[in-house]
């Protein structure tokens, strides 16, 4: 309204002008009927609502604007209306459903109030028209729902929590990873989830969440119903109303009690492995020392032994007094060998371990230790174990310790190849015999290292003792088995013979 | 020296070949020398010699497989396993495969010189019934010892004898002081070679 215009004056308007712009120009329809239910006005926008031109429906019974089984009804409604003054839409208004012209129907929201015009009562109706609002609200329902069947079928739980900690909604995931269904949490304080010495947790996280703060994969401990514990990992976030305040929490937990358990027992391994390394370097260094200083010792004694034989030919003070040296010096030797003797007997001792074993389930565990926490996850690995493999009488440590290190052995030559594949297979040779074959396809052992591949010392790896292949040569030896490297056009393979347990 | 006599010996460590070669010649045998299975088996040697001495540890082709590489060529001229490991299956493998013995490393020379001696010498005297020594020392074992010595020979570990048999561990470990001490072996090792050659050694 602009200040240079005078305010119209109603109190002395022309009503019936007032009237008519009113109901020509209102975008919900309006009807004024008699006490009988017959049509006396319809303004402009019932006849776009129900599809019927004005004079086609004046007089005629309000009732035709609506579907059966209100169509027949209708007089009937209005005659108890008069009769009892029992109003159930007079004065109070609700939902309906229109018909229009052509039989299809509609929702409309209809208000009725009730007057008098030339001392007649009437009642007028207004119309509005709800088709939008409702396929509006369907969409909205359909959206929810599918937000709710997505957040159901999530393998996590989710969930929301007001800030006593009143859980106010619970999926199906929730139900799943702690035993509780809706019904049963829905109203409760979600504390029953909590062991006992991490309540004091909830206290936190509700305290942050009223200053607004979330929590971002936290991991922690609760308790299921059937009591058990299980890990998981914990987001929350702040609800807030329309308002900005903040309502509640929502929670995402994930169980990783798996994962868990999975990391825990790779761990395990590696500590099994780091330990069957510690074992087998001390036992095994010393039993290729042990066989080292035998080559050597050898030789002295042969040597002496020689000497003494030339000498004692000799008829002479001085080589007589050589012969005595000789003797001496050759007692030494042997005492250097009883030593050795003594050492090996005792690492011998650990023949005592021997165990019927399954050589393809030691493959098979060997495996796992091989690749546990290595990067090498892209080694395309072929495994091949013969289903009929006789047992083996053998230190289940000791020879799963040799197939790690031709694995590993393997994996390592493969490292920055573009082929990296390592074939592993178990088969009978005769019936004595079981085999084991680790391929690979590096660049494979040359010349002057494949010689002196088993020897003690002997590596081509930066950062190795080179002990590994002399340890397991050593190993199989003990086993009355074999371990050689065989002719291969590429790569290298590996092989290790060992005696059946029936072998005889 | 005669042919009667080559010793032909196979070692990859040089000094412990040429260190046997000088004791042989020391005592006024004819030796030939290889450092590889496959370089013996390559040369003439292979066709006078009369005594064999391999290493069972050898890269390319070890003491046993030269064996089985013998066996199938048809040649039974006494082979002795020498060994750095006193292992009783491996011991066991080699004397299956047809050595008539095998010496652990490192060895006096009389322990070498002995076995030569029986491996040269005409086959009559070292065959089981023939030595009466054995066949007494052999009675002389009660029934259970016999079972732990033939479970020995076979090459089980103390602990798989153990669980054949249904006894402690322990009580193997007697047995087995026991059938050494009367056998008079000194280590399994000689009593295997024994009872296979079914020769007391002495």
């Amino acid at each position: 309204m602009t200040p240079n215009r005078d305010p119209i004056d109603f109190s002395h308007a022309d009503h019936s002008g007032l009237f008519d712009i009113l109901a020509s120009t209102a975008v919900d329809g309006i009807i004024i009927i008699d006490s009988d239910g017959h049509i006396i006005f319809s303004n402009a926008a019932c006849e776009k609502l129900f599809q019927y031109p004005a004079q086609e429906i004046a007089g005629q019974n309000v009732s035709m604007l609506m579907p059966e089984p209100y169509r027949s009804e209708h007089d009937s409604y209005l005659d108890h209306y008069k009769t009892t003054g029992d109003a159930h839409i007079i004065g109070i208004g609700r939902e309906v459903t229109g018909r229009r012209k052509d039989g299809s129907t509609f929702p409309m929201y209809l208000s009725v109030g009730e007057g008098h015009l030339d001392r007649r009562r009437v009642f007028v109706g207004i119309v509005h028209d709800l088709t939008d609002f409702h396929a509006e609200a369907e969409s909205r329902r359909k959206s929810d729902q599918h937000l709710l069947a997505v957040l159901d079928s999530s393998e996590d739980a989710v969930l929301s929590k007001d800030l006593n900690g009143i859980v106010t909604s619970w999926n199906s995931g929730a139900a799943r990873i702690f035993g509780y269904s809706a019904d049963e949490m829905i109203g409760s304080s979600i504390s029953i989830l909590f062991p006992p010495d991490r309540l004091s947790e909830e206290e936190e996280i509700l305290r942050g969440i009223r200053a607004g703060k979330a929590v971002r994969q936290y991991e922690t401990t609760r308790r299921r119903k059937d009591g058990m514990e299980i890990s998981i990992s914990l987001s929350v976030s702040p609800i807030r109303d329309e308002n900005g305040q903040i309502v509640g929490a929502s929670k995402i937990a994930r169980d990783i009690t798996e994962q868990r358990r999975a990391e825990a027992q790779s761990a395990k391994l590696q500590e099994e492995l780091a330990h069957i390394d510690r074992v087998n370097v001390v036992s095994q260094l010393s039993s290729a020392l042990a066989h080292e200083l035998n080559q050597p010792l050898t030789a002295i004694m042969n040597y002496v032994g020689a000497a003494k034989l030339r000498v004692s030919a000799i008829e002479d003070s001085n080589a007589n007094r050589a012969e005595t040296l000789l003797d001496k010096t050759l007692e030494q030797a042997d005492r250097a060998g009883a030593i050795i003797k003594r050492l090996r007997a005792f690492l011998e001792k650990r023949e005592a371990d021997r165990t019927t074993q399954d050589l393809n389930a030691l493959v098979r565990e060997a495996l796992a230790i091989s690749f546990v926490g290595s990067a090498d996850d892209d080694v395309e690995l072929i495994v091949d174990l013969a289903s009929d493999l006789p047992a083996v009488e053998v230190d289940r440590v000791q020879i799963e310790q040799v197939i790690v290190n031709l694995v590993r052995n393997a994996v390592d030559a493969m490292r920055g190849g573009d082929e990296r594949k390592l074939s592993i297979s178990s088969y009978k040779v005769g019936t004595q015999n079981v085999e084991l074959s680790v391929s690979d396809t590096g660049p494979g052992v040359h010349g002057d290292v494949a010689a002196k591949l088993f020897e003690p010392f002997v590596t081509t790896k930066a950062s190795g003792m080179g002990i590994g292949l002399s340890i397991c040569r050593t190993m199989v030896e003990a086993h009355g088995g074999r371990i050689w490297l065989a002719p291969s056009e590429k790569g290298a393979v590996f092989k290790m013979q060992l005696p059946t347990r029936d072998n005889d | 020296m005669s042919d009667q006599n080559l010793i032909c010996l196979v070692d990859d460590d040089e000094s412990v070949r040429e260190s046997m070669r000088e004791l042989f010649e020391a005592k006024g045998f004819r030796v030939e020398d290889f450092r590889s299975a496959l370089h013996f088996l390559a040369g003439n040697a292979l066709q006078s010699c009369k005594c064999l001495i391999a290493d069972i540890r050898m890269p390319e082709m070890d003491g046993l497989a030269l064996q089985d590489e013998l066996n199938r060529r048809g040649y039974h001229f006494p082979v002795i396993i020498i060994t750095g490991h006193g292992d009783v299956p491996l011991a066991v493998r080699a004397m299956k495969a047809g050595a008539v013995d095998f010496i652990e490393k490192p060895f006096k020379q009389d322990v070498l010189m002995d076995a030569v001696s029986r491996a040269l010498a005409p086959p009559s005297s070292s065959r089981a019934s023939d030595d009466p020594k054995f066949a007494e020392r052999i009675a002389e074992l009660t029934d259970r010892e016999r079972e732990v010595l033939d479970l020995l020979i076979l090459g089980d570990a103390n602990k798989v004898i153990a669980q054949k048999l249904s006894i402690s561990f322990r009580t193997v470990e007697i047995h087995r002081a026991r059938i050494l001490s009367k056998m008079q072996a000194a280590s399994v090792a000689q009593l295997v070679r024994m009872v296979i050659t079914g020769n007391s050694g002495s």
